[in-house]
């Protein structure tokens, strides 16, 4: 087996071994005509059993198309929720209100210490692991955690940690959100899950909504499908299918029929001609005793602050930079290892001596024409640039002001 | 597009063509299994249609309309052993290495073919759908769930599944 080949692709070339034969079915319909008219052979007993069959796949089908009819609420055309899917809702929030706490094992296809959404259709699985916990006296803990990215809070603050040492903190956020981590805690939030899944597609003219019966391994599911079309400006496709809301994508939930509880969840996103499952829930456990300690973050010495940009006294000269001035300064000042300067640019209290030796020296070849992409709110900078150890990079430099001190700032694409 | 089991359902109330949509679907991996059975490209075309032929005909022996597909491919291993069987009268055969043949491929594919073929053969019955009308037939996803009857999100972790065990079983060949 050639290492190199994808599964795919050799079960694609195995499949393309023997062509379509127009003939065949032609050839088949021909001898199922030729034959006597009694074609479907049935004896007593398979008669019996297929009036009995008949029967109950007929009542069985017209059950299906009934369910079907009442459960699917497509919001491409705007239909209201009926009573039966406002009764499921009702129903799996009834049974999630004794749910104190919830623990979800995941895996994505992400890079380990990038951003939580960000994703990679060929990127390997890595894993995924949120907590939330609501005390007796109604203080909500939660954590969400990949290899190289935490983001955790202890009730009585938010830490951020980017492995191995930037970290920010700020006040306790009731809810996951800010680190694009949002709709992690729309995951652990099952209780509001199904409802925001039906605003969200109320709200919007891409999102399909569609509630099915399914049996599988001979229990019944009830399975809550979202599709969503990509959001965003693709002028330039940078970013589409590297973050969800920037791909054509379907959510899956799976939950229980009898608990309504959720019991699997799937993303998959929809790339040309593939489907990727690009998230999988893989556990989740319902209210497991979590010690306080999982929500508190054991943090390395010889921390970098993550932080915000601050006002410089000569903020205006940086705030007249636009997207490709801001990217000519910041490789120049890299180019001369001026870290001060570099550093007006950086969203750090202090430049790690990883990227000092990794950018110190490196020389600029171009500076290409900025280009907006997907939901961004920034621009990003084509560059090409040849470091101290020879290597040459090309790529793009993310860069925005939505920041209080106006002007750009690295914000990644390094 | 139909599933297999409103097409399974209509033409057991007498709509050929619902049965030519299903010929249509199943063709290339029912053809496929044959010739991987039989080695020889037109014998495997012939039994192929005996296998739908005999299909169509007992057709209410199927207990559930949705396991068309792997129920079929059961009909066609067997068409392909007594094909064998009628062959080995004229010339003589090993029968035990004709019913091994599916674990030993021995037939008109590559060795890398050969050896996938038989680890796709191994699948649970599922999953080996899902991959046979995925990528034998070239249907995408979305059109799997749909003749399956199972949810986009299902087909895809069936996919997904196979593809593990897939490698899994071609480590250890």
């Amino acid at each position: 087996m050639n290492p190199k080949e994808s599964l795919e692709k050799q079960l694609e070339q195995l499949g393309q071994t023997v062509s379509r034969d127009d003939a065949f079915v032609a050839n088949v319909m021909a001898r199922i005509n030729a034959a006597e008219p009694g074609r479907i052979k049935q004896n007593n007993k398979l008669i019996f059993r297929s009036l009995i069959m008949n029967r109950f796949t007929k009542f069985a089908a017209a059950a299906v198309i009934i369910m079907a009819v009442i459960l699917s609420v497509t919001f491409f055309n705007k239909t209201v929720p009926t009573a039966s899917a406002s009764e499921f809702l009702s129903e799996a929030c009834q049974a999630l209100s004794n749910i104190n706490s919830i623990h979800i094992k995941a895996q994505m296809r992400t890079l380990p210490a990038d951003n939580f959404s960000m994703i990679g259709l060929k990127y390997d699985f890595v894993p995924i692991e949120l907590w939330k916990k609501t005390d007796a006296s109604g203080q909500v803990k939660w954590k969400v955690e990949k290899p190289g990215r935490i983001l955790a809070m202890d009730g009585n603050s938010t830490t951020f940690l980017i492995k191995p040492n930037y970290v920010r903190k700020s006040e306790p956020w009731p809810d996951i959100r800010g680190y694009d981590c949002g709709w992690f805690g729309r995951l652990v939030n099952v209780k509001g899950l199904i409802e925001s899944e039906y605003k969200n597609a109320q709200d919007s003219n891409n999102t399909e909504l569609f509630i099915r019966h399914e049996t599988v391994d001979g229990r019944e599911k009830l399975v809550l499908e979202v599709s969503d079309l990509a959001k965003g400006n693709y002028t330039n496709d940078y970013l589409k299918n590297k973050f969800i809301s920037e791909s054509d994508h379907t959510k899956v939930y799976h939950f229980d029929a009898q608990t309504k509880l959720l019991e699997s969840f799937e993303i998959i996103v929809h790339a040309d001609q593939n489907d990727v499952l690009v998230f999988e829930v893989n556990d989740i456990e319902y209210n497991p005793k979590i010690d306080d300690k999982v929500f508190v973050l054991d943090l390395p010495g010889n921390l970098i602050q993550v932080k915000d940009a601050e006002i410089l006294p000569n903020n205006e000269n940086y705030q007249n930079m636009g997207p490709k001035e801001t990217a000519t300064a910041f490789f120049n000042a890299c180019a001369k290892e001026d870290w001060k300067e570099v550093l007006k640019f950086w969203m750090m209290s202090d430049v790690d001596q990883r990227t000092k030796e990794y950018l110190g020296g490196m020389e600029v070849i171009s500076i290409g024409e900025p280009f907006k992409s997907g939901l961004y709110p920034g621009w990003f900078v084509p560059y090409e640039i040849k470091l101290k150890s020879g290597y040459i990079k090309k790529m793009n430099l993310a860069v925005r002001n939505d920041n209080r001190a106006k002007r750009y700032m690295v914000d990644g694409g390094i | 597009m139909e599933s297999d089991a409103q097409l399974v359902n209509a033409a057991l109330n007498g709509q050929k063509d619902a049965f030519a949509v299903l010929v249509n679907r199943y063709e290339r991996p029912v053809r496929l299994l044959a010739i991987n059975i039989l080695r020889d490209c037109h014998l495997a075309s012939d039994v192929a249609q005996d296998a739908f032929v005999h299909a169509f005909e007992n057709l209410t022996a199927l207990r559930k309309a949705d396991a068309f597909g792997p129920w079929l491919m059961k009909i066609t291993h067997r068409c392909a052993l007594d094909a064998i069987r009628k062959r080995a009268r004229l010339a003589p055969l090993d029968i035990t290495a004709a019913d091994a043949a599916i674990e030993k491929p021995d037939g008109q594919l590559d060795e890398d073919n050969k050896q996938l073929l038989a680890a796709v053969v191994k699948l649970p019955k599922a999953e080996r759908q899902v991959i046979m009308l995925r990528y034998f037939s070239g249907h995408c996803v979305r059109d799997v769930s749909e003749i399956v009857g199972r949810s986009v999100g299902t087909v895809t972790k069936q996919l997904s599944r196979a593809h593990q065990r897939l490698r899994k079983i071609l480590k250890e060949i």
